[in-house]
């Protein structure tokens, strides 16, 4: 087993892992100290690169090439760090944020110095107010004894660090359309190019970084990108915070070696599914990934394999289902997601999306019609031309194809579950309960 | 709420503070937000005469504030009661049960979703994944966490928040991150140890938050 490189300090601090107290007592703010004393930018973002660190937000994108694409003269030029996590069955940005928030602004102050930035933002989800209030007294403190602000370990290198409390939009996970709330607009995406890393937040050079991302830099910088890059498989080093939800019997955030196989997260860290039952589907990456069924189990978590087998790592959520899972449902719950977080700017996306989520509704309040699978595909095709993995896109961002991946996945997977609605054999969605729960005896509607 | 819907909200301390959010930003117009958030916590929602007022202060038409505002779910243009009840009914706490848990508690408080109690105290609001999936299935009040409930204990929780107030009530039934079953010897030869957290009270005493 790899060392842990996360939750090490969570782990063995509960209750205190988020003070700078601790976090000094962990080896905490030493990695800045050694980049910006003893290490130009350029050497900081060697290591990164050798690392082989990817981006833990979704894409995967290499964080050290993400760097590099930043415009050598452009002055200022802006690190923002992505805390809007709200990708479905996510919650490890939150957790880290809550309980180890200094290795966040660490992991900042190291990257602002790679990058040559004096001002760097947090977008933290608004609706994680522990988060946030860890993150502004995190950043207080490391502000009070001089990590923060003017010439930082008595160096000319200064940064300037802004929270920012966001307010309620899933879009805002995407780049564009963050750096257009961060600016005070609606959060729409926007075409790229110019990529951010060229033209971002204020029309400057701006890198969008994940949280758990930053949170790497302090180990990378202390232990050095090789070391790093030792842990995990060749193209996905390190390790990784897997979000493991569903019909486990221990649901958590678990730091693994990636490499490790699904069926391993399950069993060892999950202890198996509930009740001695066992998987039938099971969502690989968030609500965007398609989805696997058992077949798929031994595939190991690797982002390379990930993109052959069909689908992605994306977000790091893996939701797990059991043999009672009524998949349309749980579809349709995703679907609603995307519909309703659409942003309304691209029509396949906007129309698509709500036709996709009323289909499914109709289908399993018991008025499915043969023709509705075609149907369903139809629209799906219309979003996300021939339905592929990684998906086409007739739309600005990424949003509109991944309301499709759960929609053609399952059917593709589990016809059967989907034909018995448009037979006859159904059940009504206000009706009845979903897997795993008692009927509460209740029939008022939501 | 102390402020009447036409109470000036940006005044003294209010205003000051208005003013150190905007030069944070190189471009003032990124304090909208904060600034709306300022504004809700003030009012209780975000007012027509707030919004003005942002508008003056940033520099920006009335219109582009409430065309900002409206696209965000937290911002409520509404009044709503006194506490907002946010009901995560997304894939991983539906797998479940929680679109049982809230279709029971809308019956049990006789209300519909976005609407608010007779008495004036819930406000009742079906969300996307809140991020706590570890905990499913789970709600927040006020954007406190409660976590692991069922149709039953969500009933219940309201009604002692209701009764006891909701920061006694959250400082010992709340969390900050999914509380996990404790380890095993069984357990731990087979894995390691899950990452999470205790009940909110074990930390937030020590560290003066509510």
């Amino acid at each position: 087993m790899a060392e842990l490189v996360l939750t090490r300090r969570m782990l063995d601090r509960p209750h205190d892992s988020w003070t700078l107290d601790a976090y000094h007592e962990m080896e905490g703010y030493q990695g800045l100290y050694r980049a910006v004393r003893e290490m130009t930018p350029e050497q900081v973002h060697a290591e990164v690169k050798a690392s082989g660190l990817r981006g833990r937000g979704g894409a995967g994108f290499p964080t050290g090439t993400k760097w590099g694409f930043v415009p050598k003269d452009i002055f200022p030029r802006y690190l923002v760090v992505n805390g809007d996590e709200g990708e479905p069955g996510t919650f490890k940005d939150r957790m880290l944020m809550e309980r180890d928030p200094h290795s966040l602004v660490e992991g900042i102050l190291i990257s602002c110095y790679a990058l040559q930035s004096e001002h760097a933002f947090i977008y933290i989800r608004g609706e994680m107010g522990h988060a946030y209030e860890r993150v502004v007294r995190a950043v207080e403190e490391a502000r009070a004894v001089g990590y923060v602000g003017k010439d930082i370990g008595g160096t000319d290198f200064s940064c300037e660090i802004t929270v920012h409390k966001a307010a309620g939009a899933y879009i805002c996970g995407e780049e564009t359309a963050l750096l257009s709330s961060l600016a005070g607009y609606r959060g729409w995406p926007r075409l790229r190019p110019p990529f951010p890393a060229v033209k971002g937040l204020y029309d400057k050079p701006t890198v969008v970084n994940n949280v758990e991302t930053m949170c790497n830099m302090p180990w990378i910088t202390r232990r050095g990108g090789a070391a790093y890059a030792e842990m995990g498989t060749e193209r996905s080093p390190g390790t990784r915070i897997f979000c493991l939800s569903g019909h486990v019997n221990r649901p958590g955030n678990y730091e693994i070696e990636l490499g490790t196989t699904f069926r391993e997260l399950f069993e060892r860290w999950g202890q198996g599914v509930r009740n001695g039952g066992r998987v039938k589907a099971f969502v690989p990456g968030g609500a965007s990934a398609p989805w696997f069924d058992a077949s798929k189990l031994d595939v190991p978590l690797d982002m390379d394999v990930l993109g052959k087998e069909g689908s992605m790592l994306g977000s790091g959520a893996v939701m797990v289902m059991d043999q009672d899972a009524d998949i349309p449902r749980a579809v349709w719950r995703l679907v609603k997601f995307f519909a309703h977080e659409s942003c309304g700017q691209c029509t396949p996306c906007r129309e698509g999306a709500d036709w996709l989520e009323e289909i499914l509704e109709r289908m399993l309040d018991g008025h499915g019609r043969p023709q509705d699978l075609d149907l369903l595909f139809d629209v799906c095709d219309n979003i996300s031309p021939g339905l592929n993995w990684p998906p086409a896109q007739t739309t600005i961002c990424p949003l509109g194809p991944s309301a499709t991946a759960p929609v053609w996945s399952t059917i593709r997977l589990f016809p059967e579950e989907y034909k018995r609605l448009v037979t006859g054999a159904h059940t009504s969605l206000a009706s009845s309960a979903p897997a795993g729960a008692e009927p509460a005896g209740v029939t008022a509607d939501a | 709420m102390t402020l009447n819907a036409s109470d000036k909200v940006f005044v003294k301390e209010r205003l000051e503070r208005a003013r150190e959010i905007m030069l944070r930003y190189p471009d003032s117009r990124s304090a909208l937000l904060p600034l709306l958030h300022e504004l809700q916590d003030a009012a209780g929602y975000v007012t027509q005469s707030g919004m003005r007022e942002i508008a003056d202060l940033l520099g920006i038409t009335p219109a582009e504030v409430l065309g900002t505002a409206s696209f965000y779910t937290m911002f409520k243009l509404e009044p709503i009661g006194d506490h907002l009840v946010s009901v995560c009914t997304s894939l991983s706490c539906q797998l479940y049960g929680a679109d049982v848990l809230y279709r029971n508690l809308l019956a049990h408080f006789a209300v519909a979703n976005k609407k608010t109690t007779a008495d004036g105290v819930f406000t009742f609001e079906e969300v996307e994944c809140a991020a706590a999936c570890g905990g499913a299935p789970c709600l927040q009040i006020d954007y406190k966490y409660f976590e692991f409930l069922d149709p039953e204990k969500a009933v219940e929780l309201l009604e002692d928040v209701r009764n006891r107030g909701l920061s006694i009530v959250h400082e010992e039934r709340g969390s900050v991150n999914a509380p996990l079953p404790p380890l095993t010897p069984e357990e731990v030869s087979k894995g390691p140890a899950p990452v999470g957290s205790g009940p909110l009270s074990e930390t937030a005493r020590e560290e003066g938050h509510g």
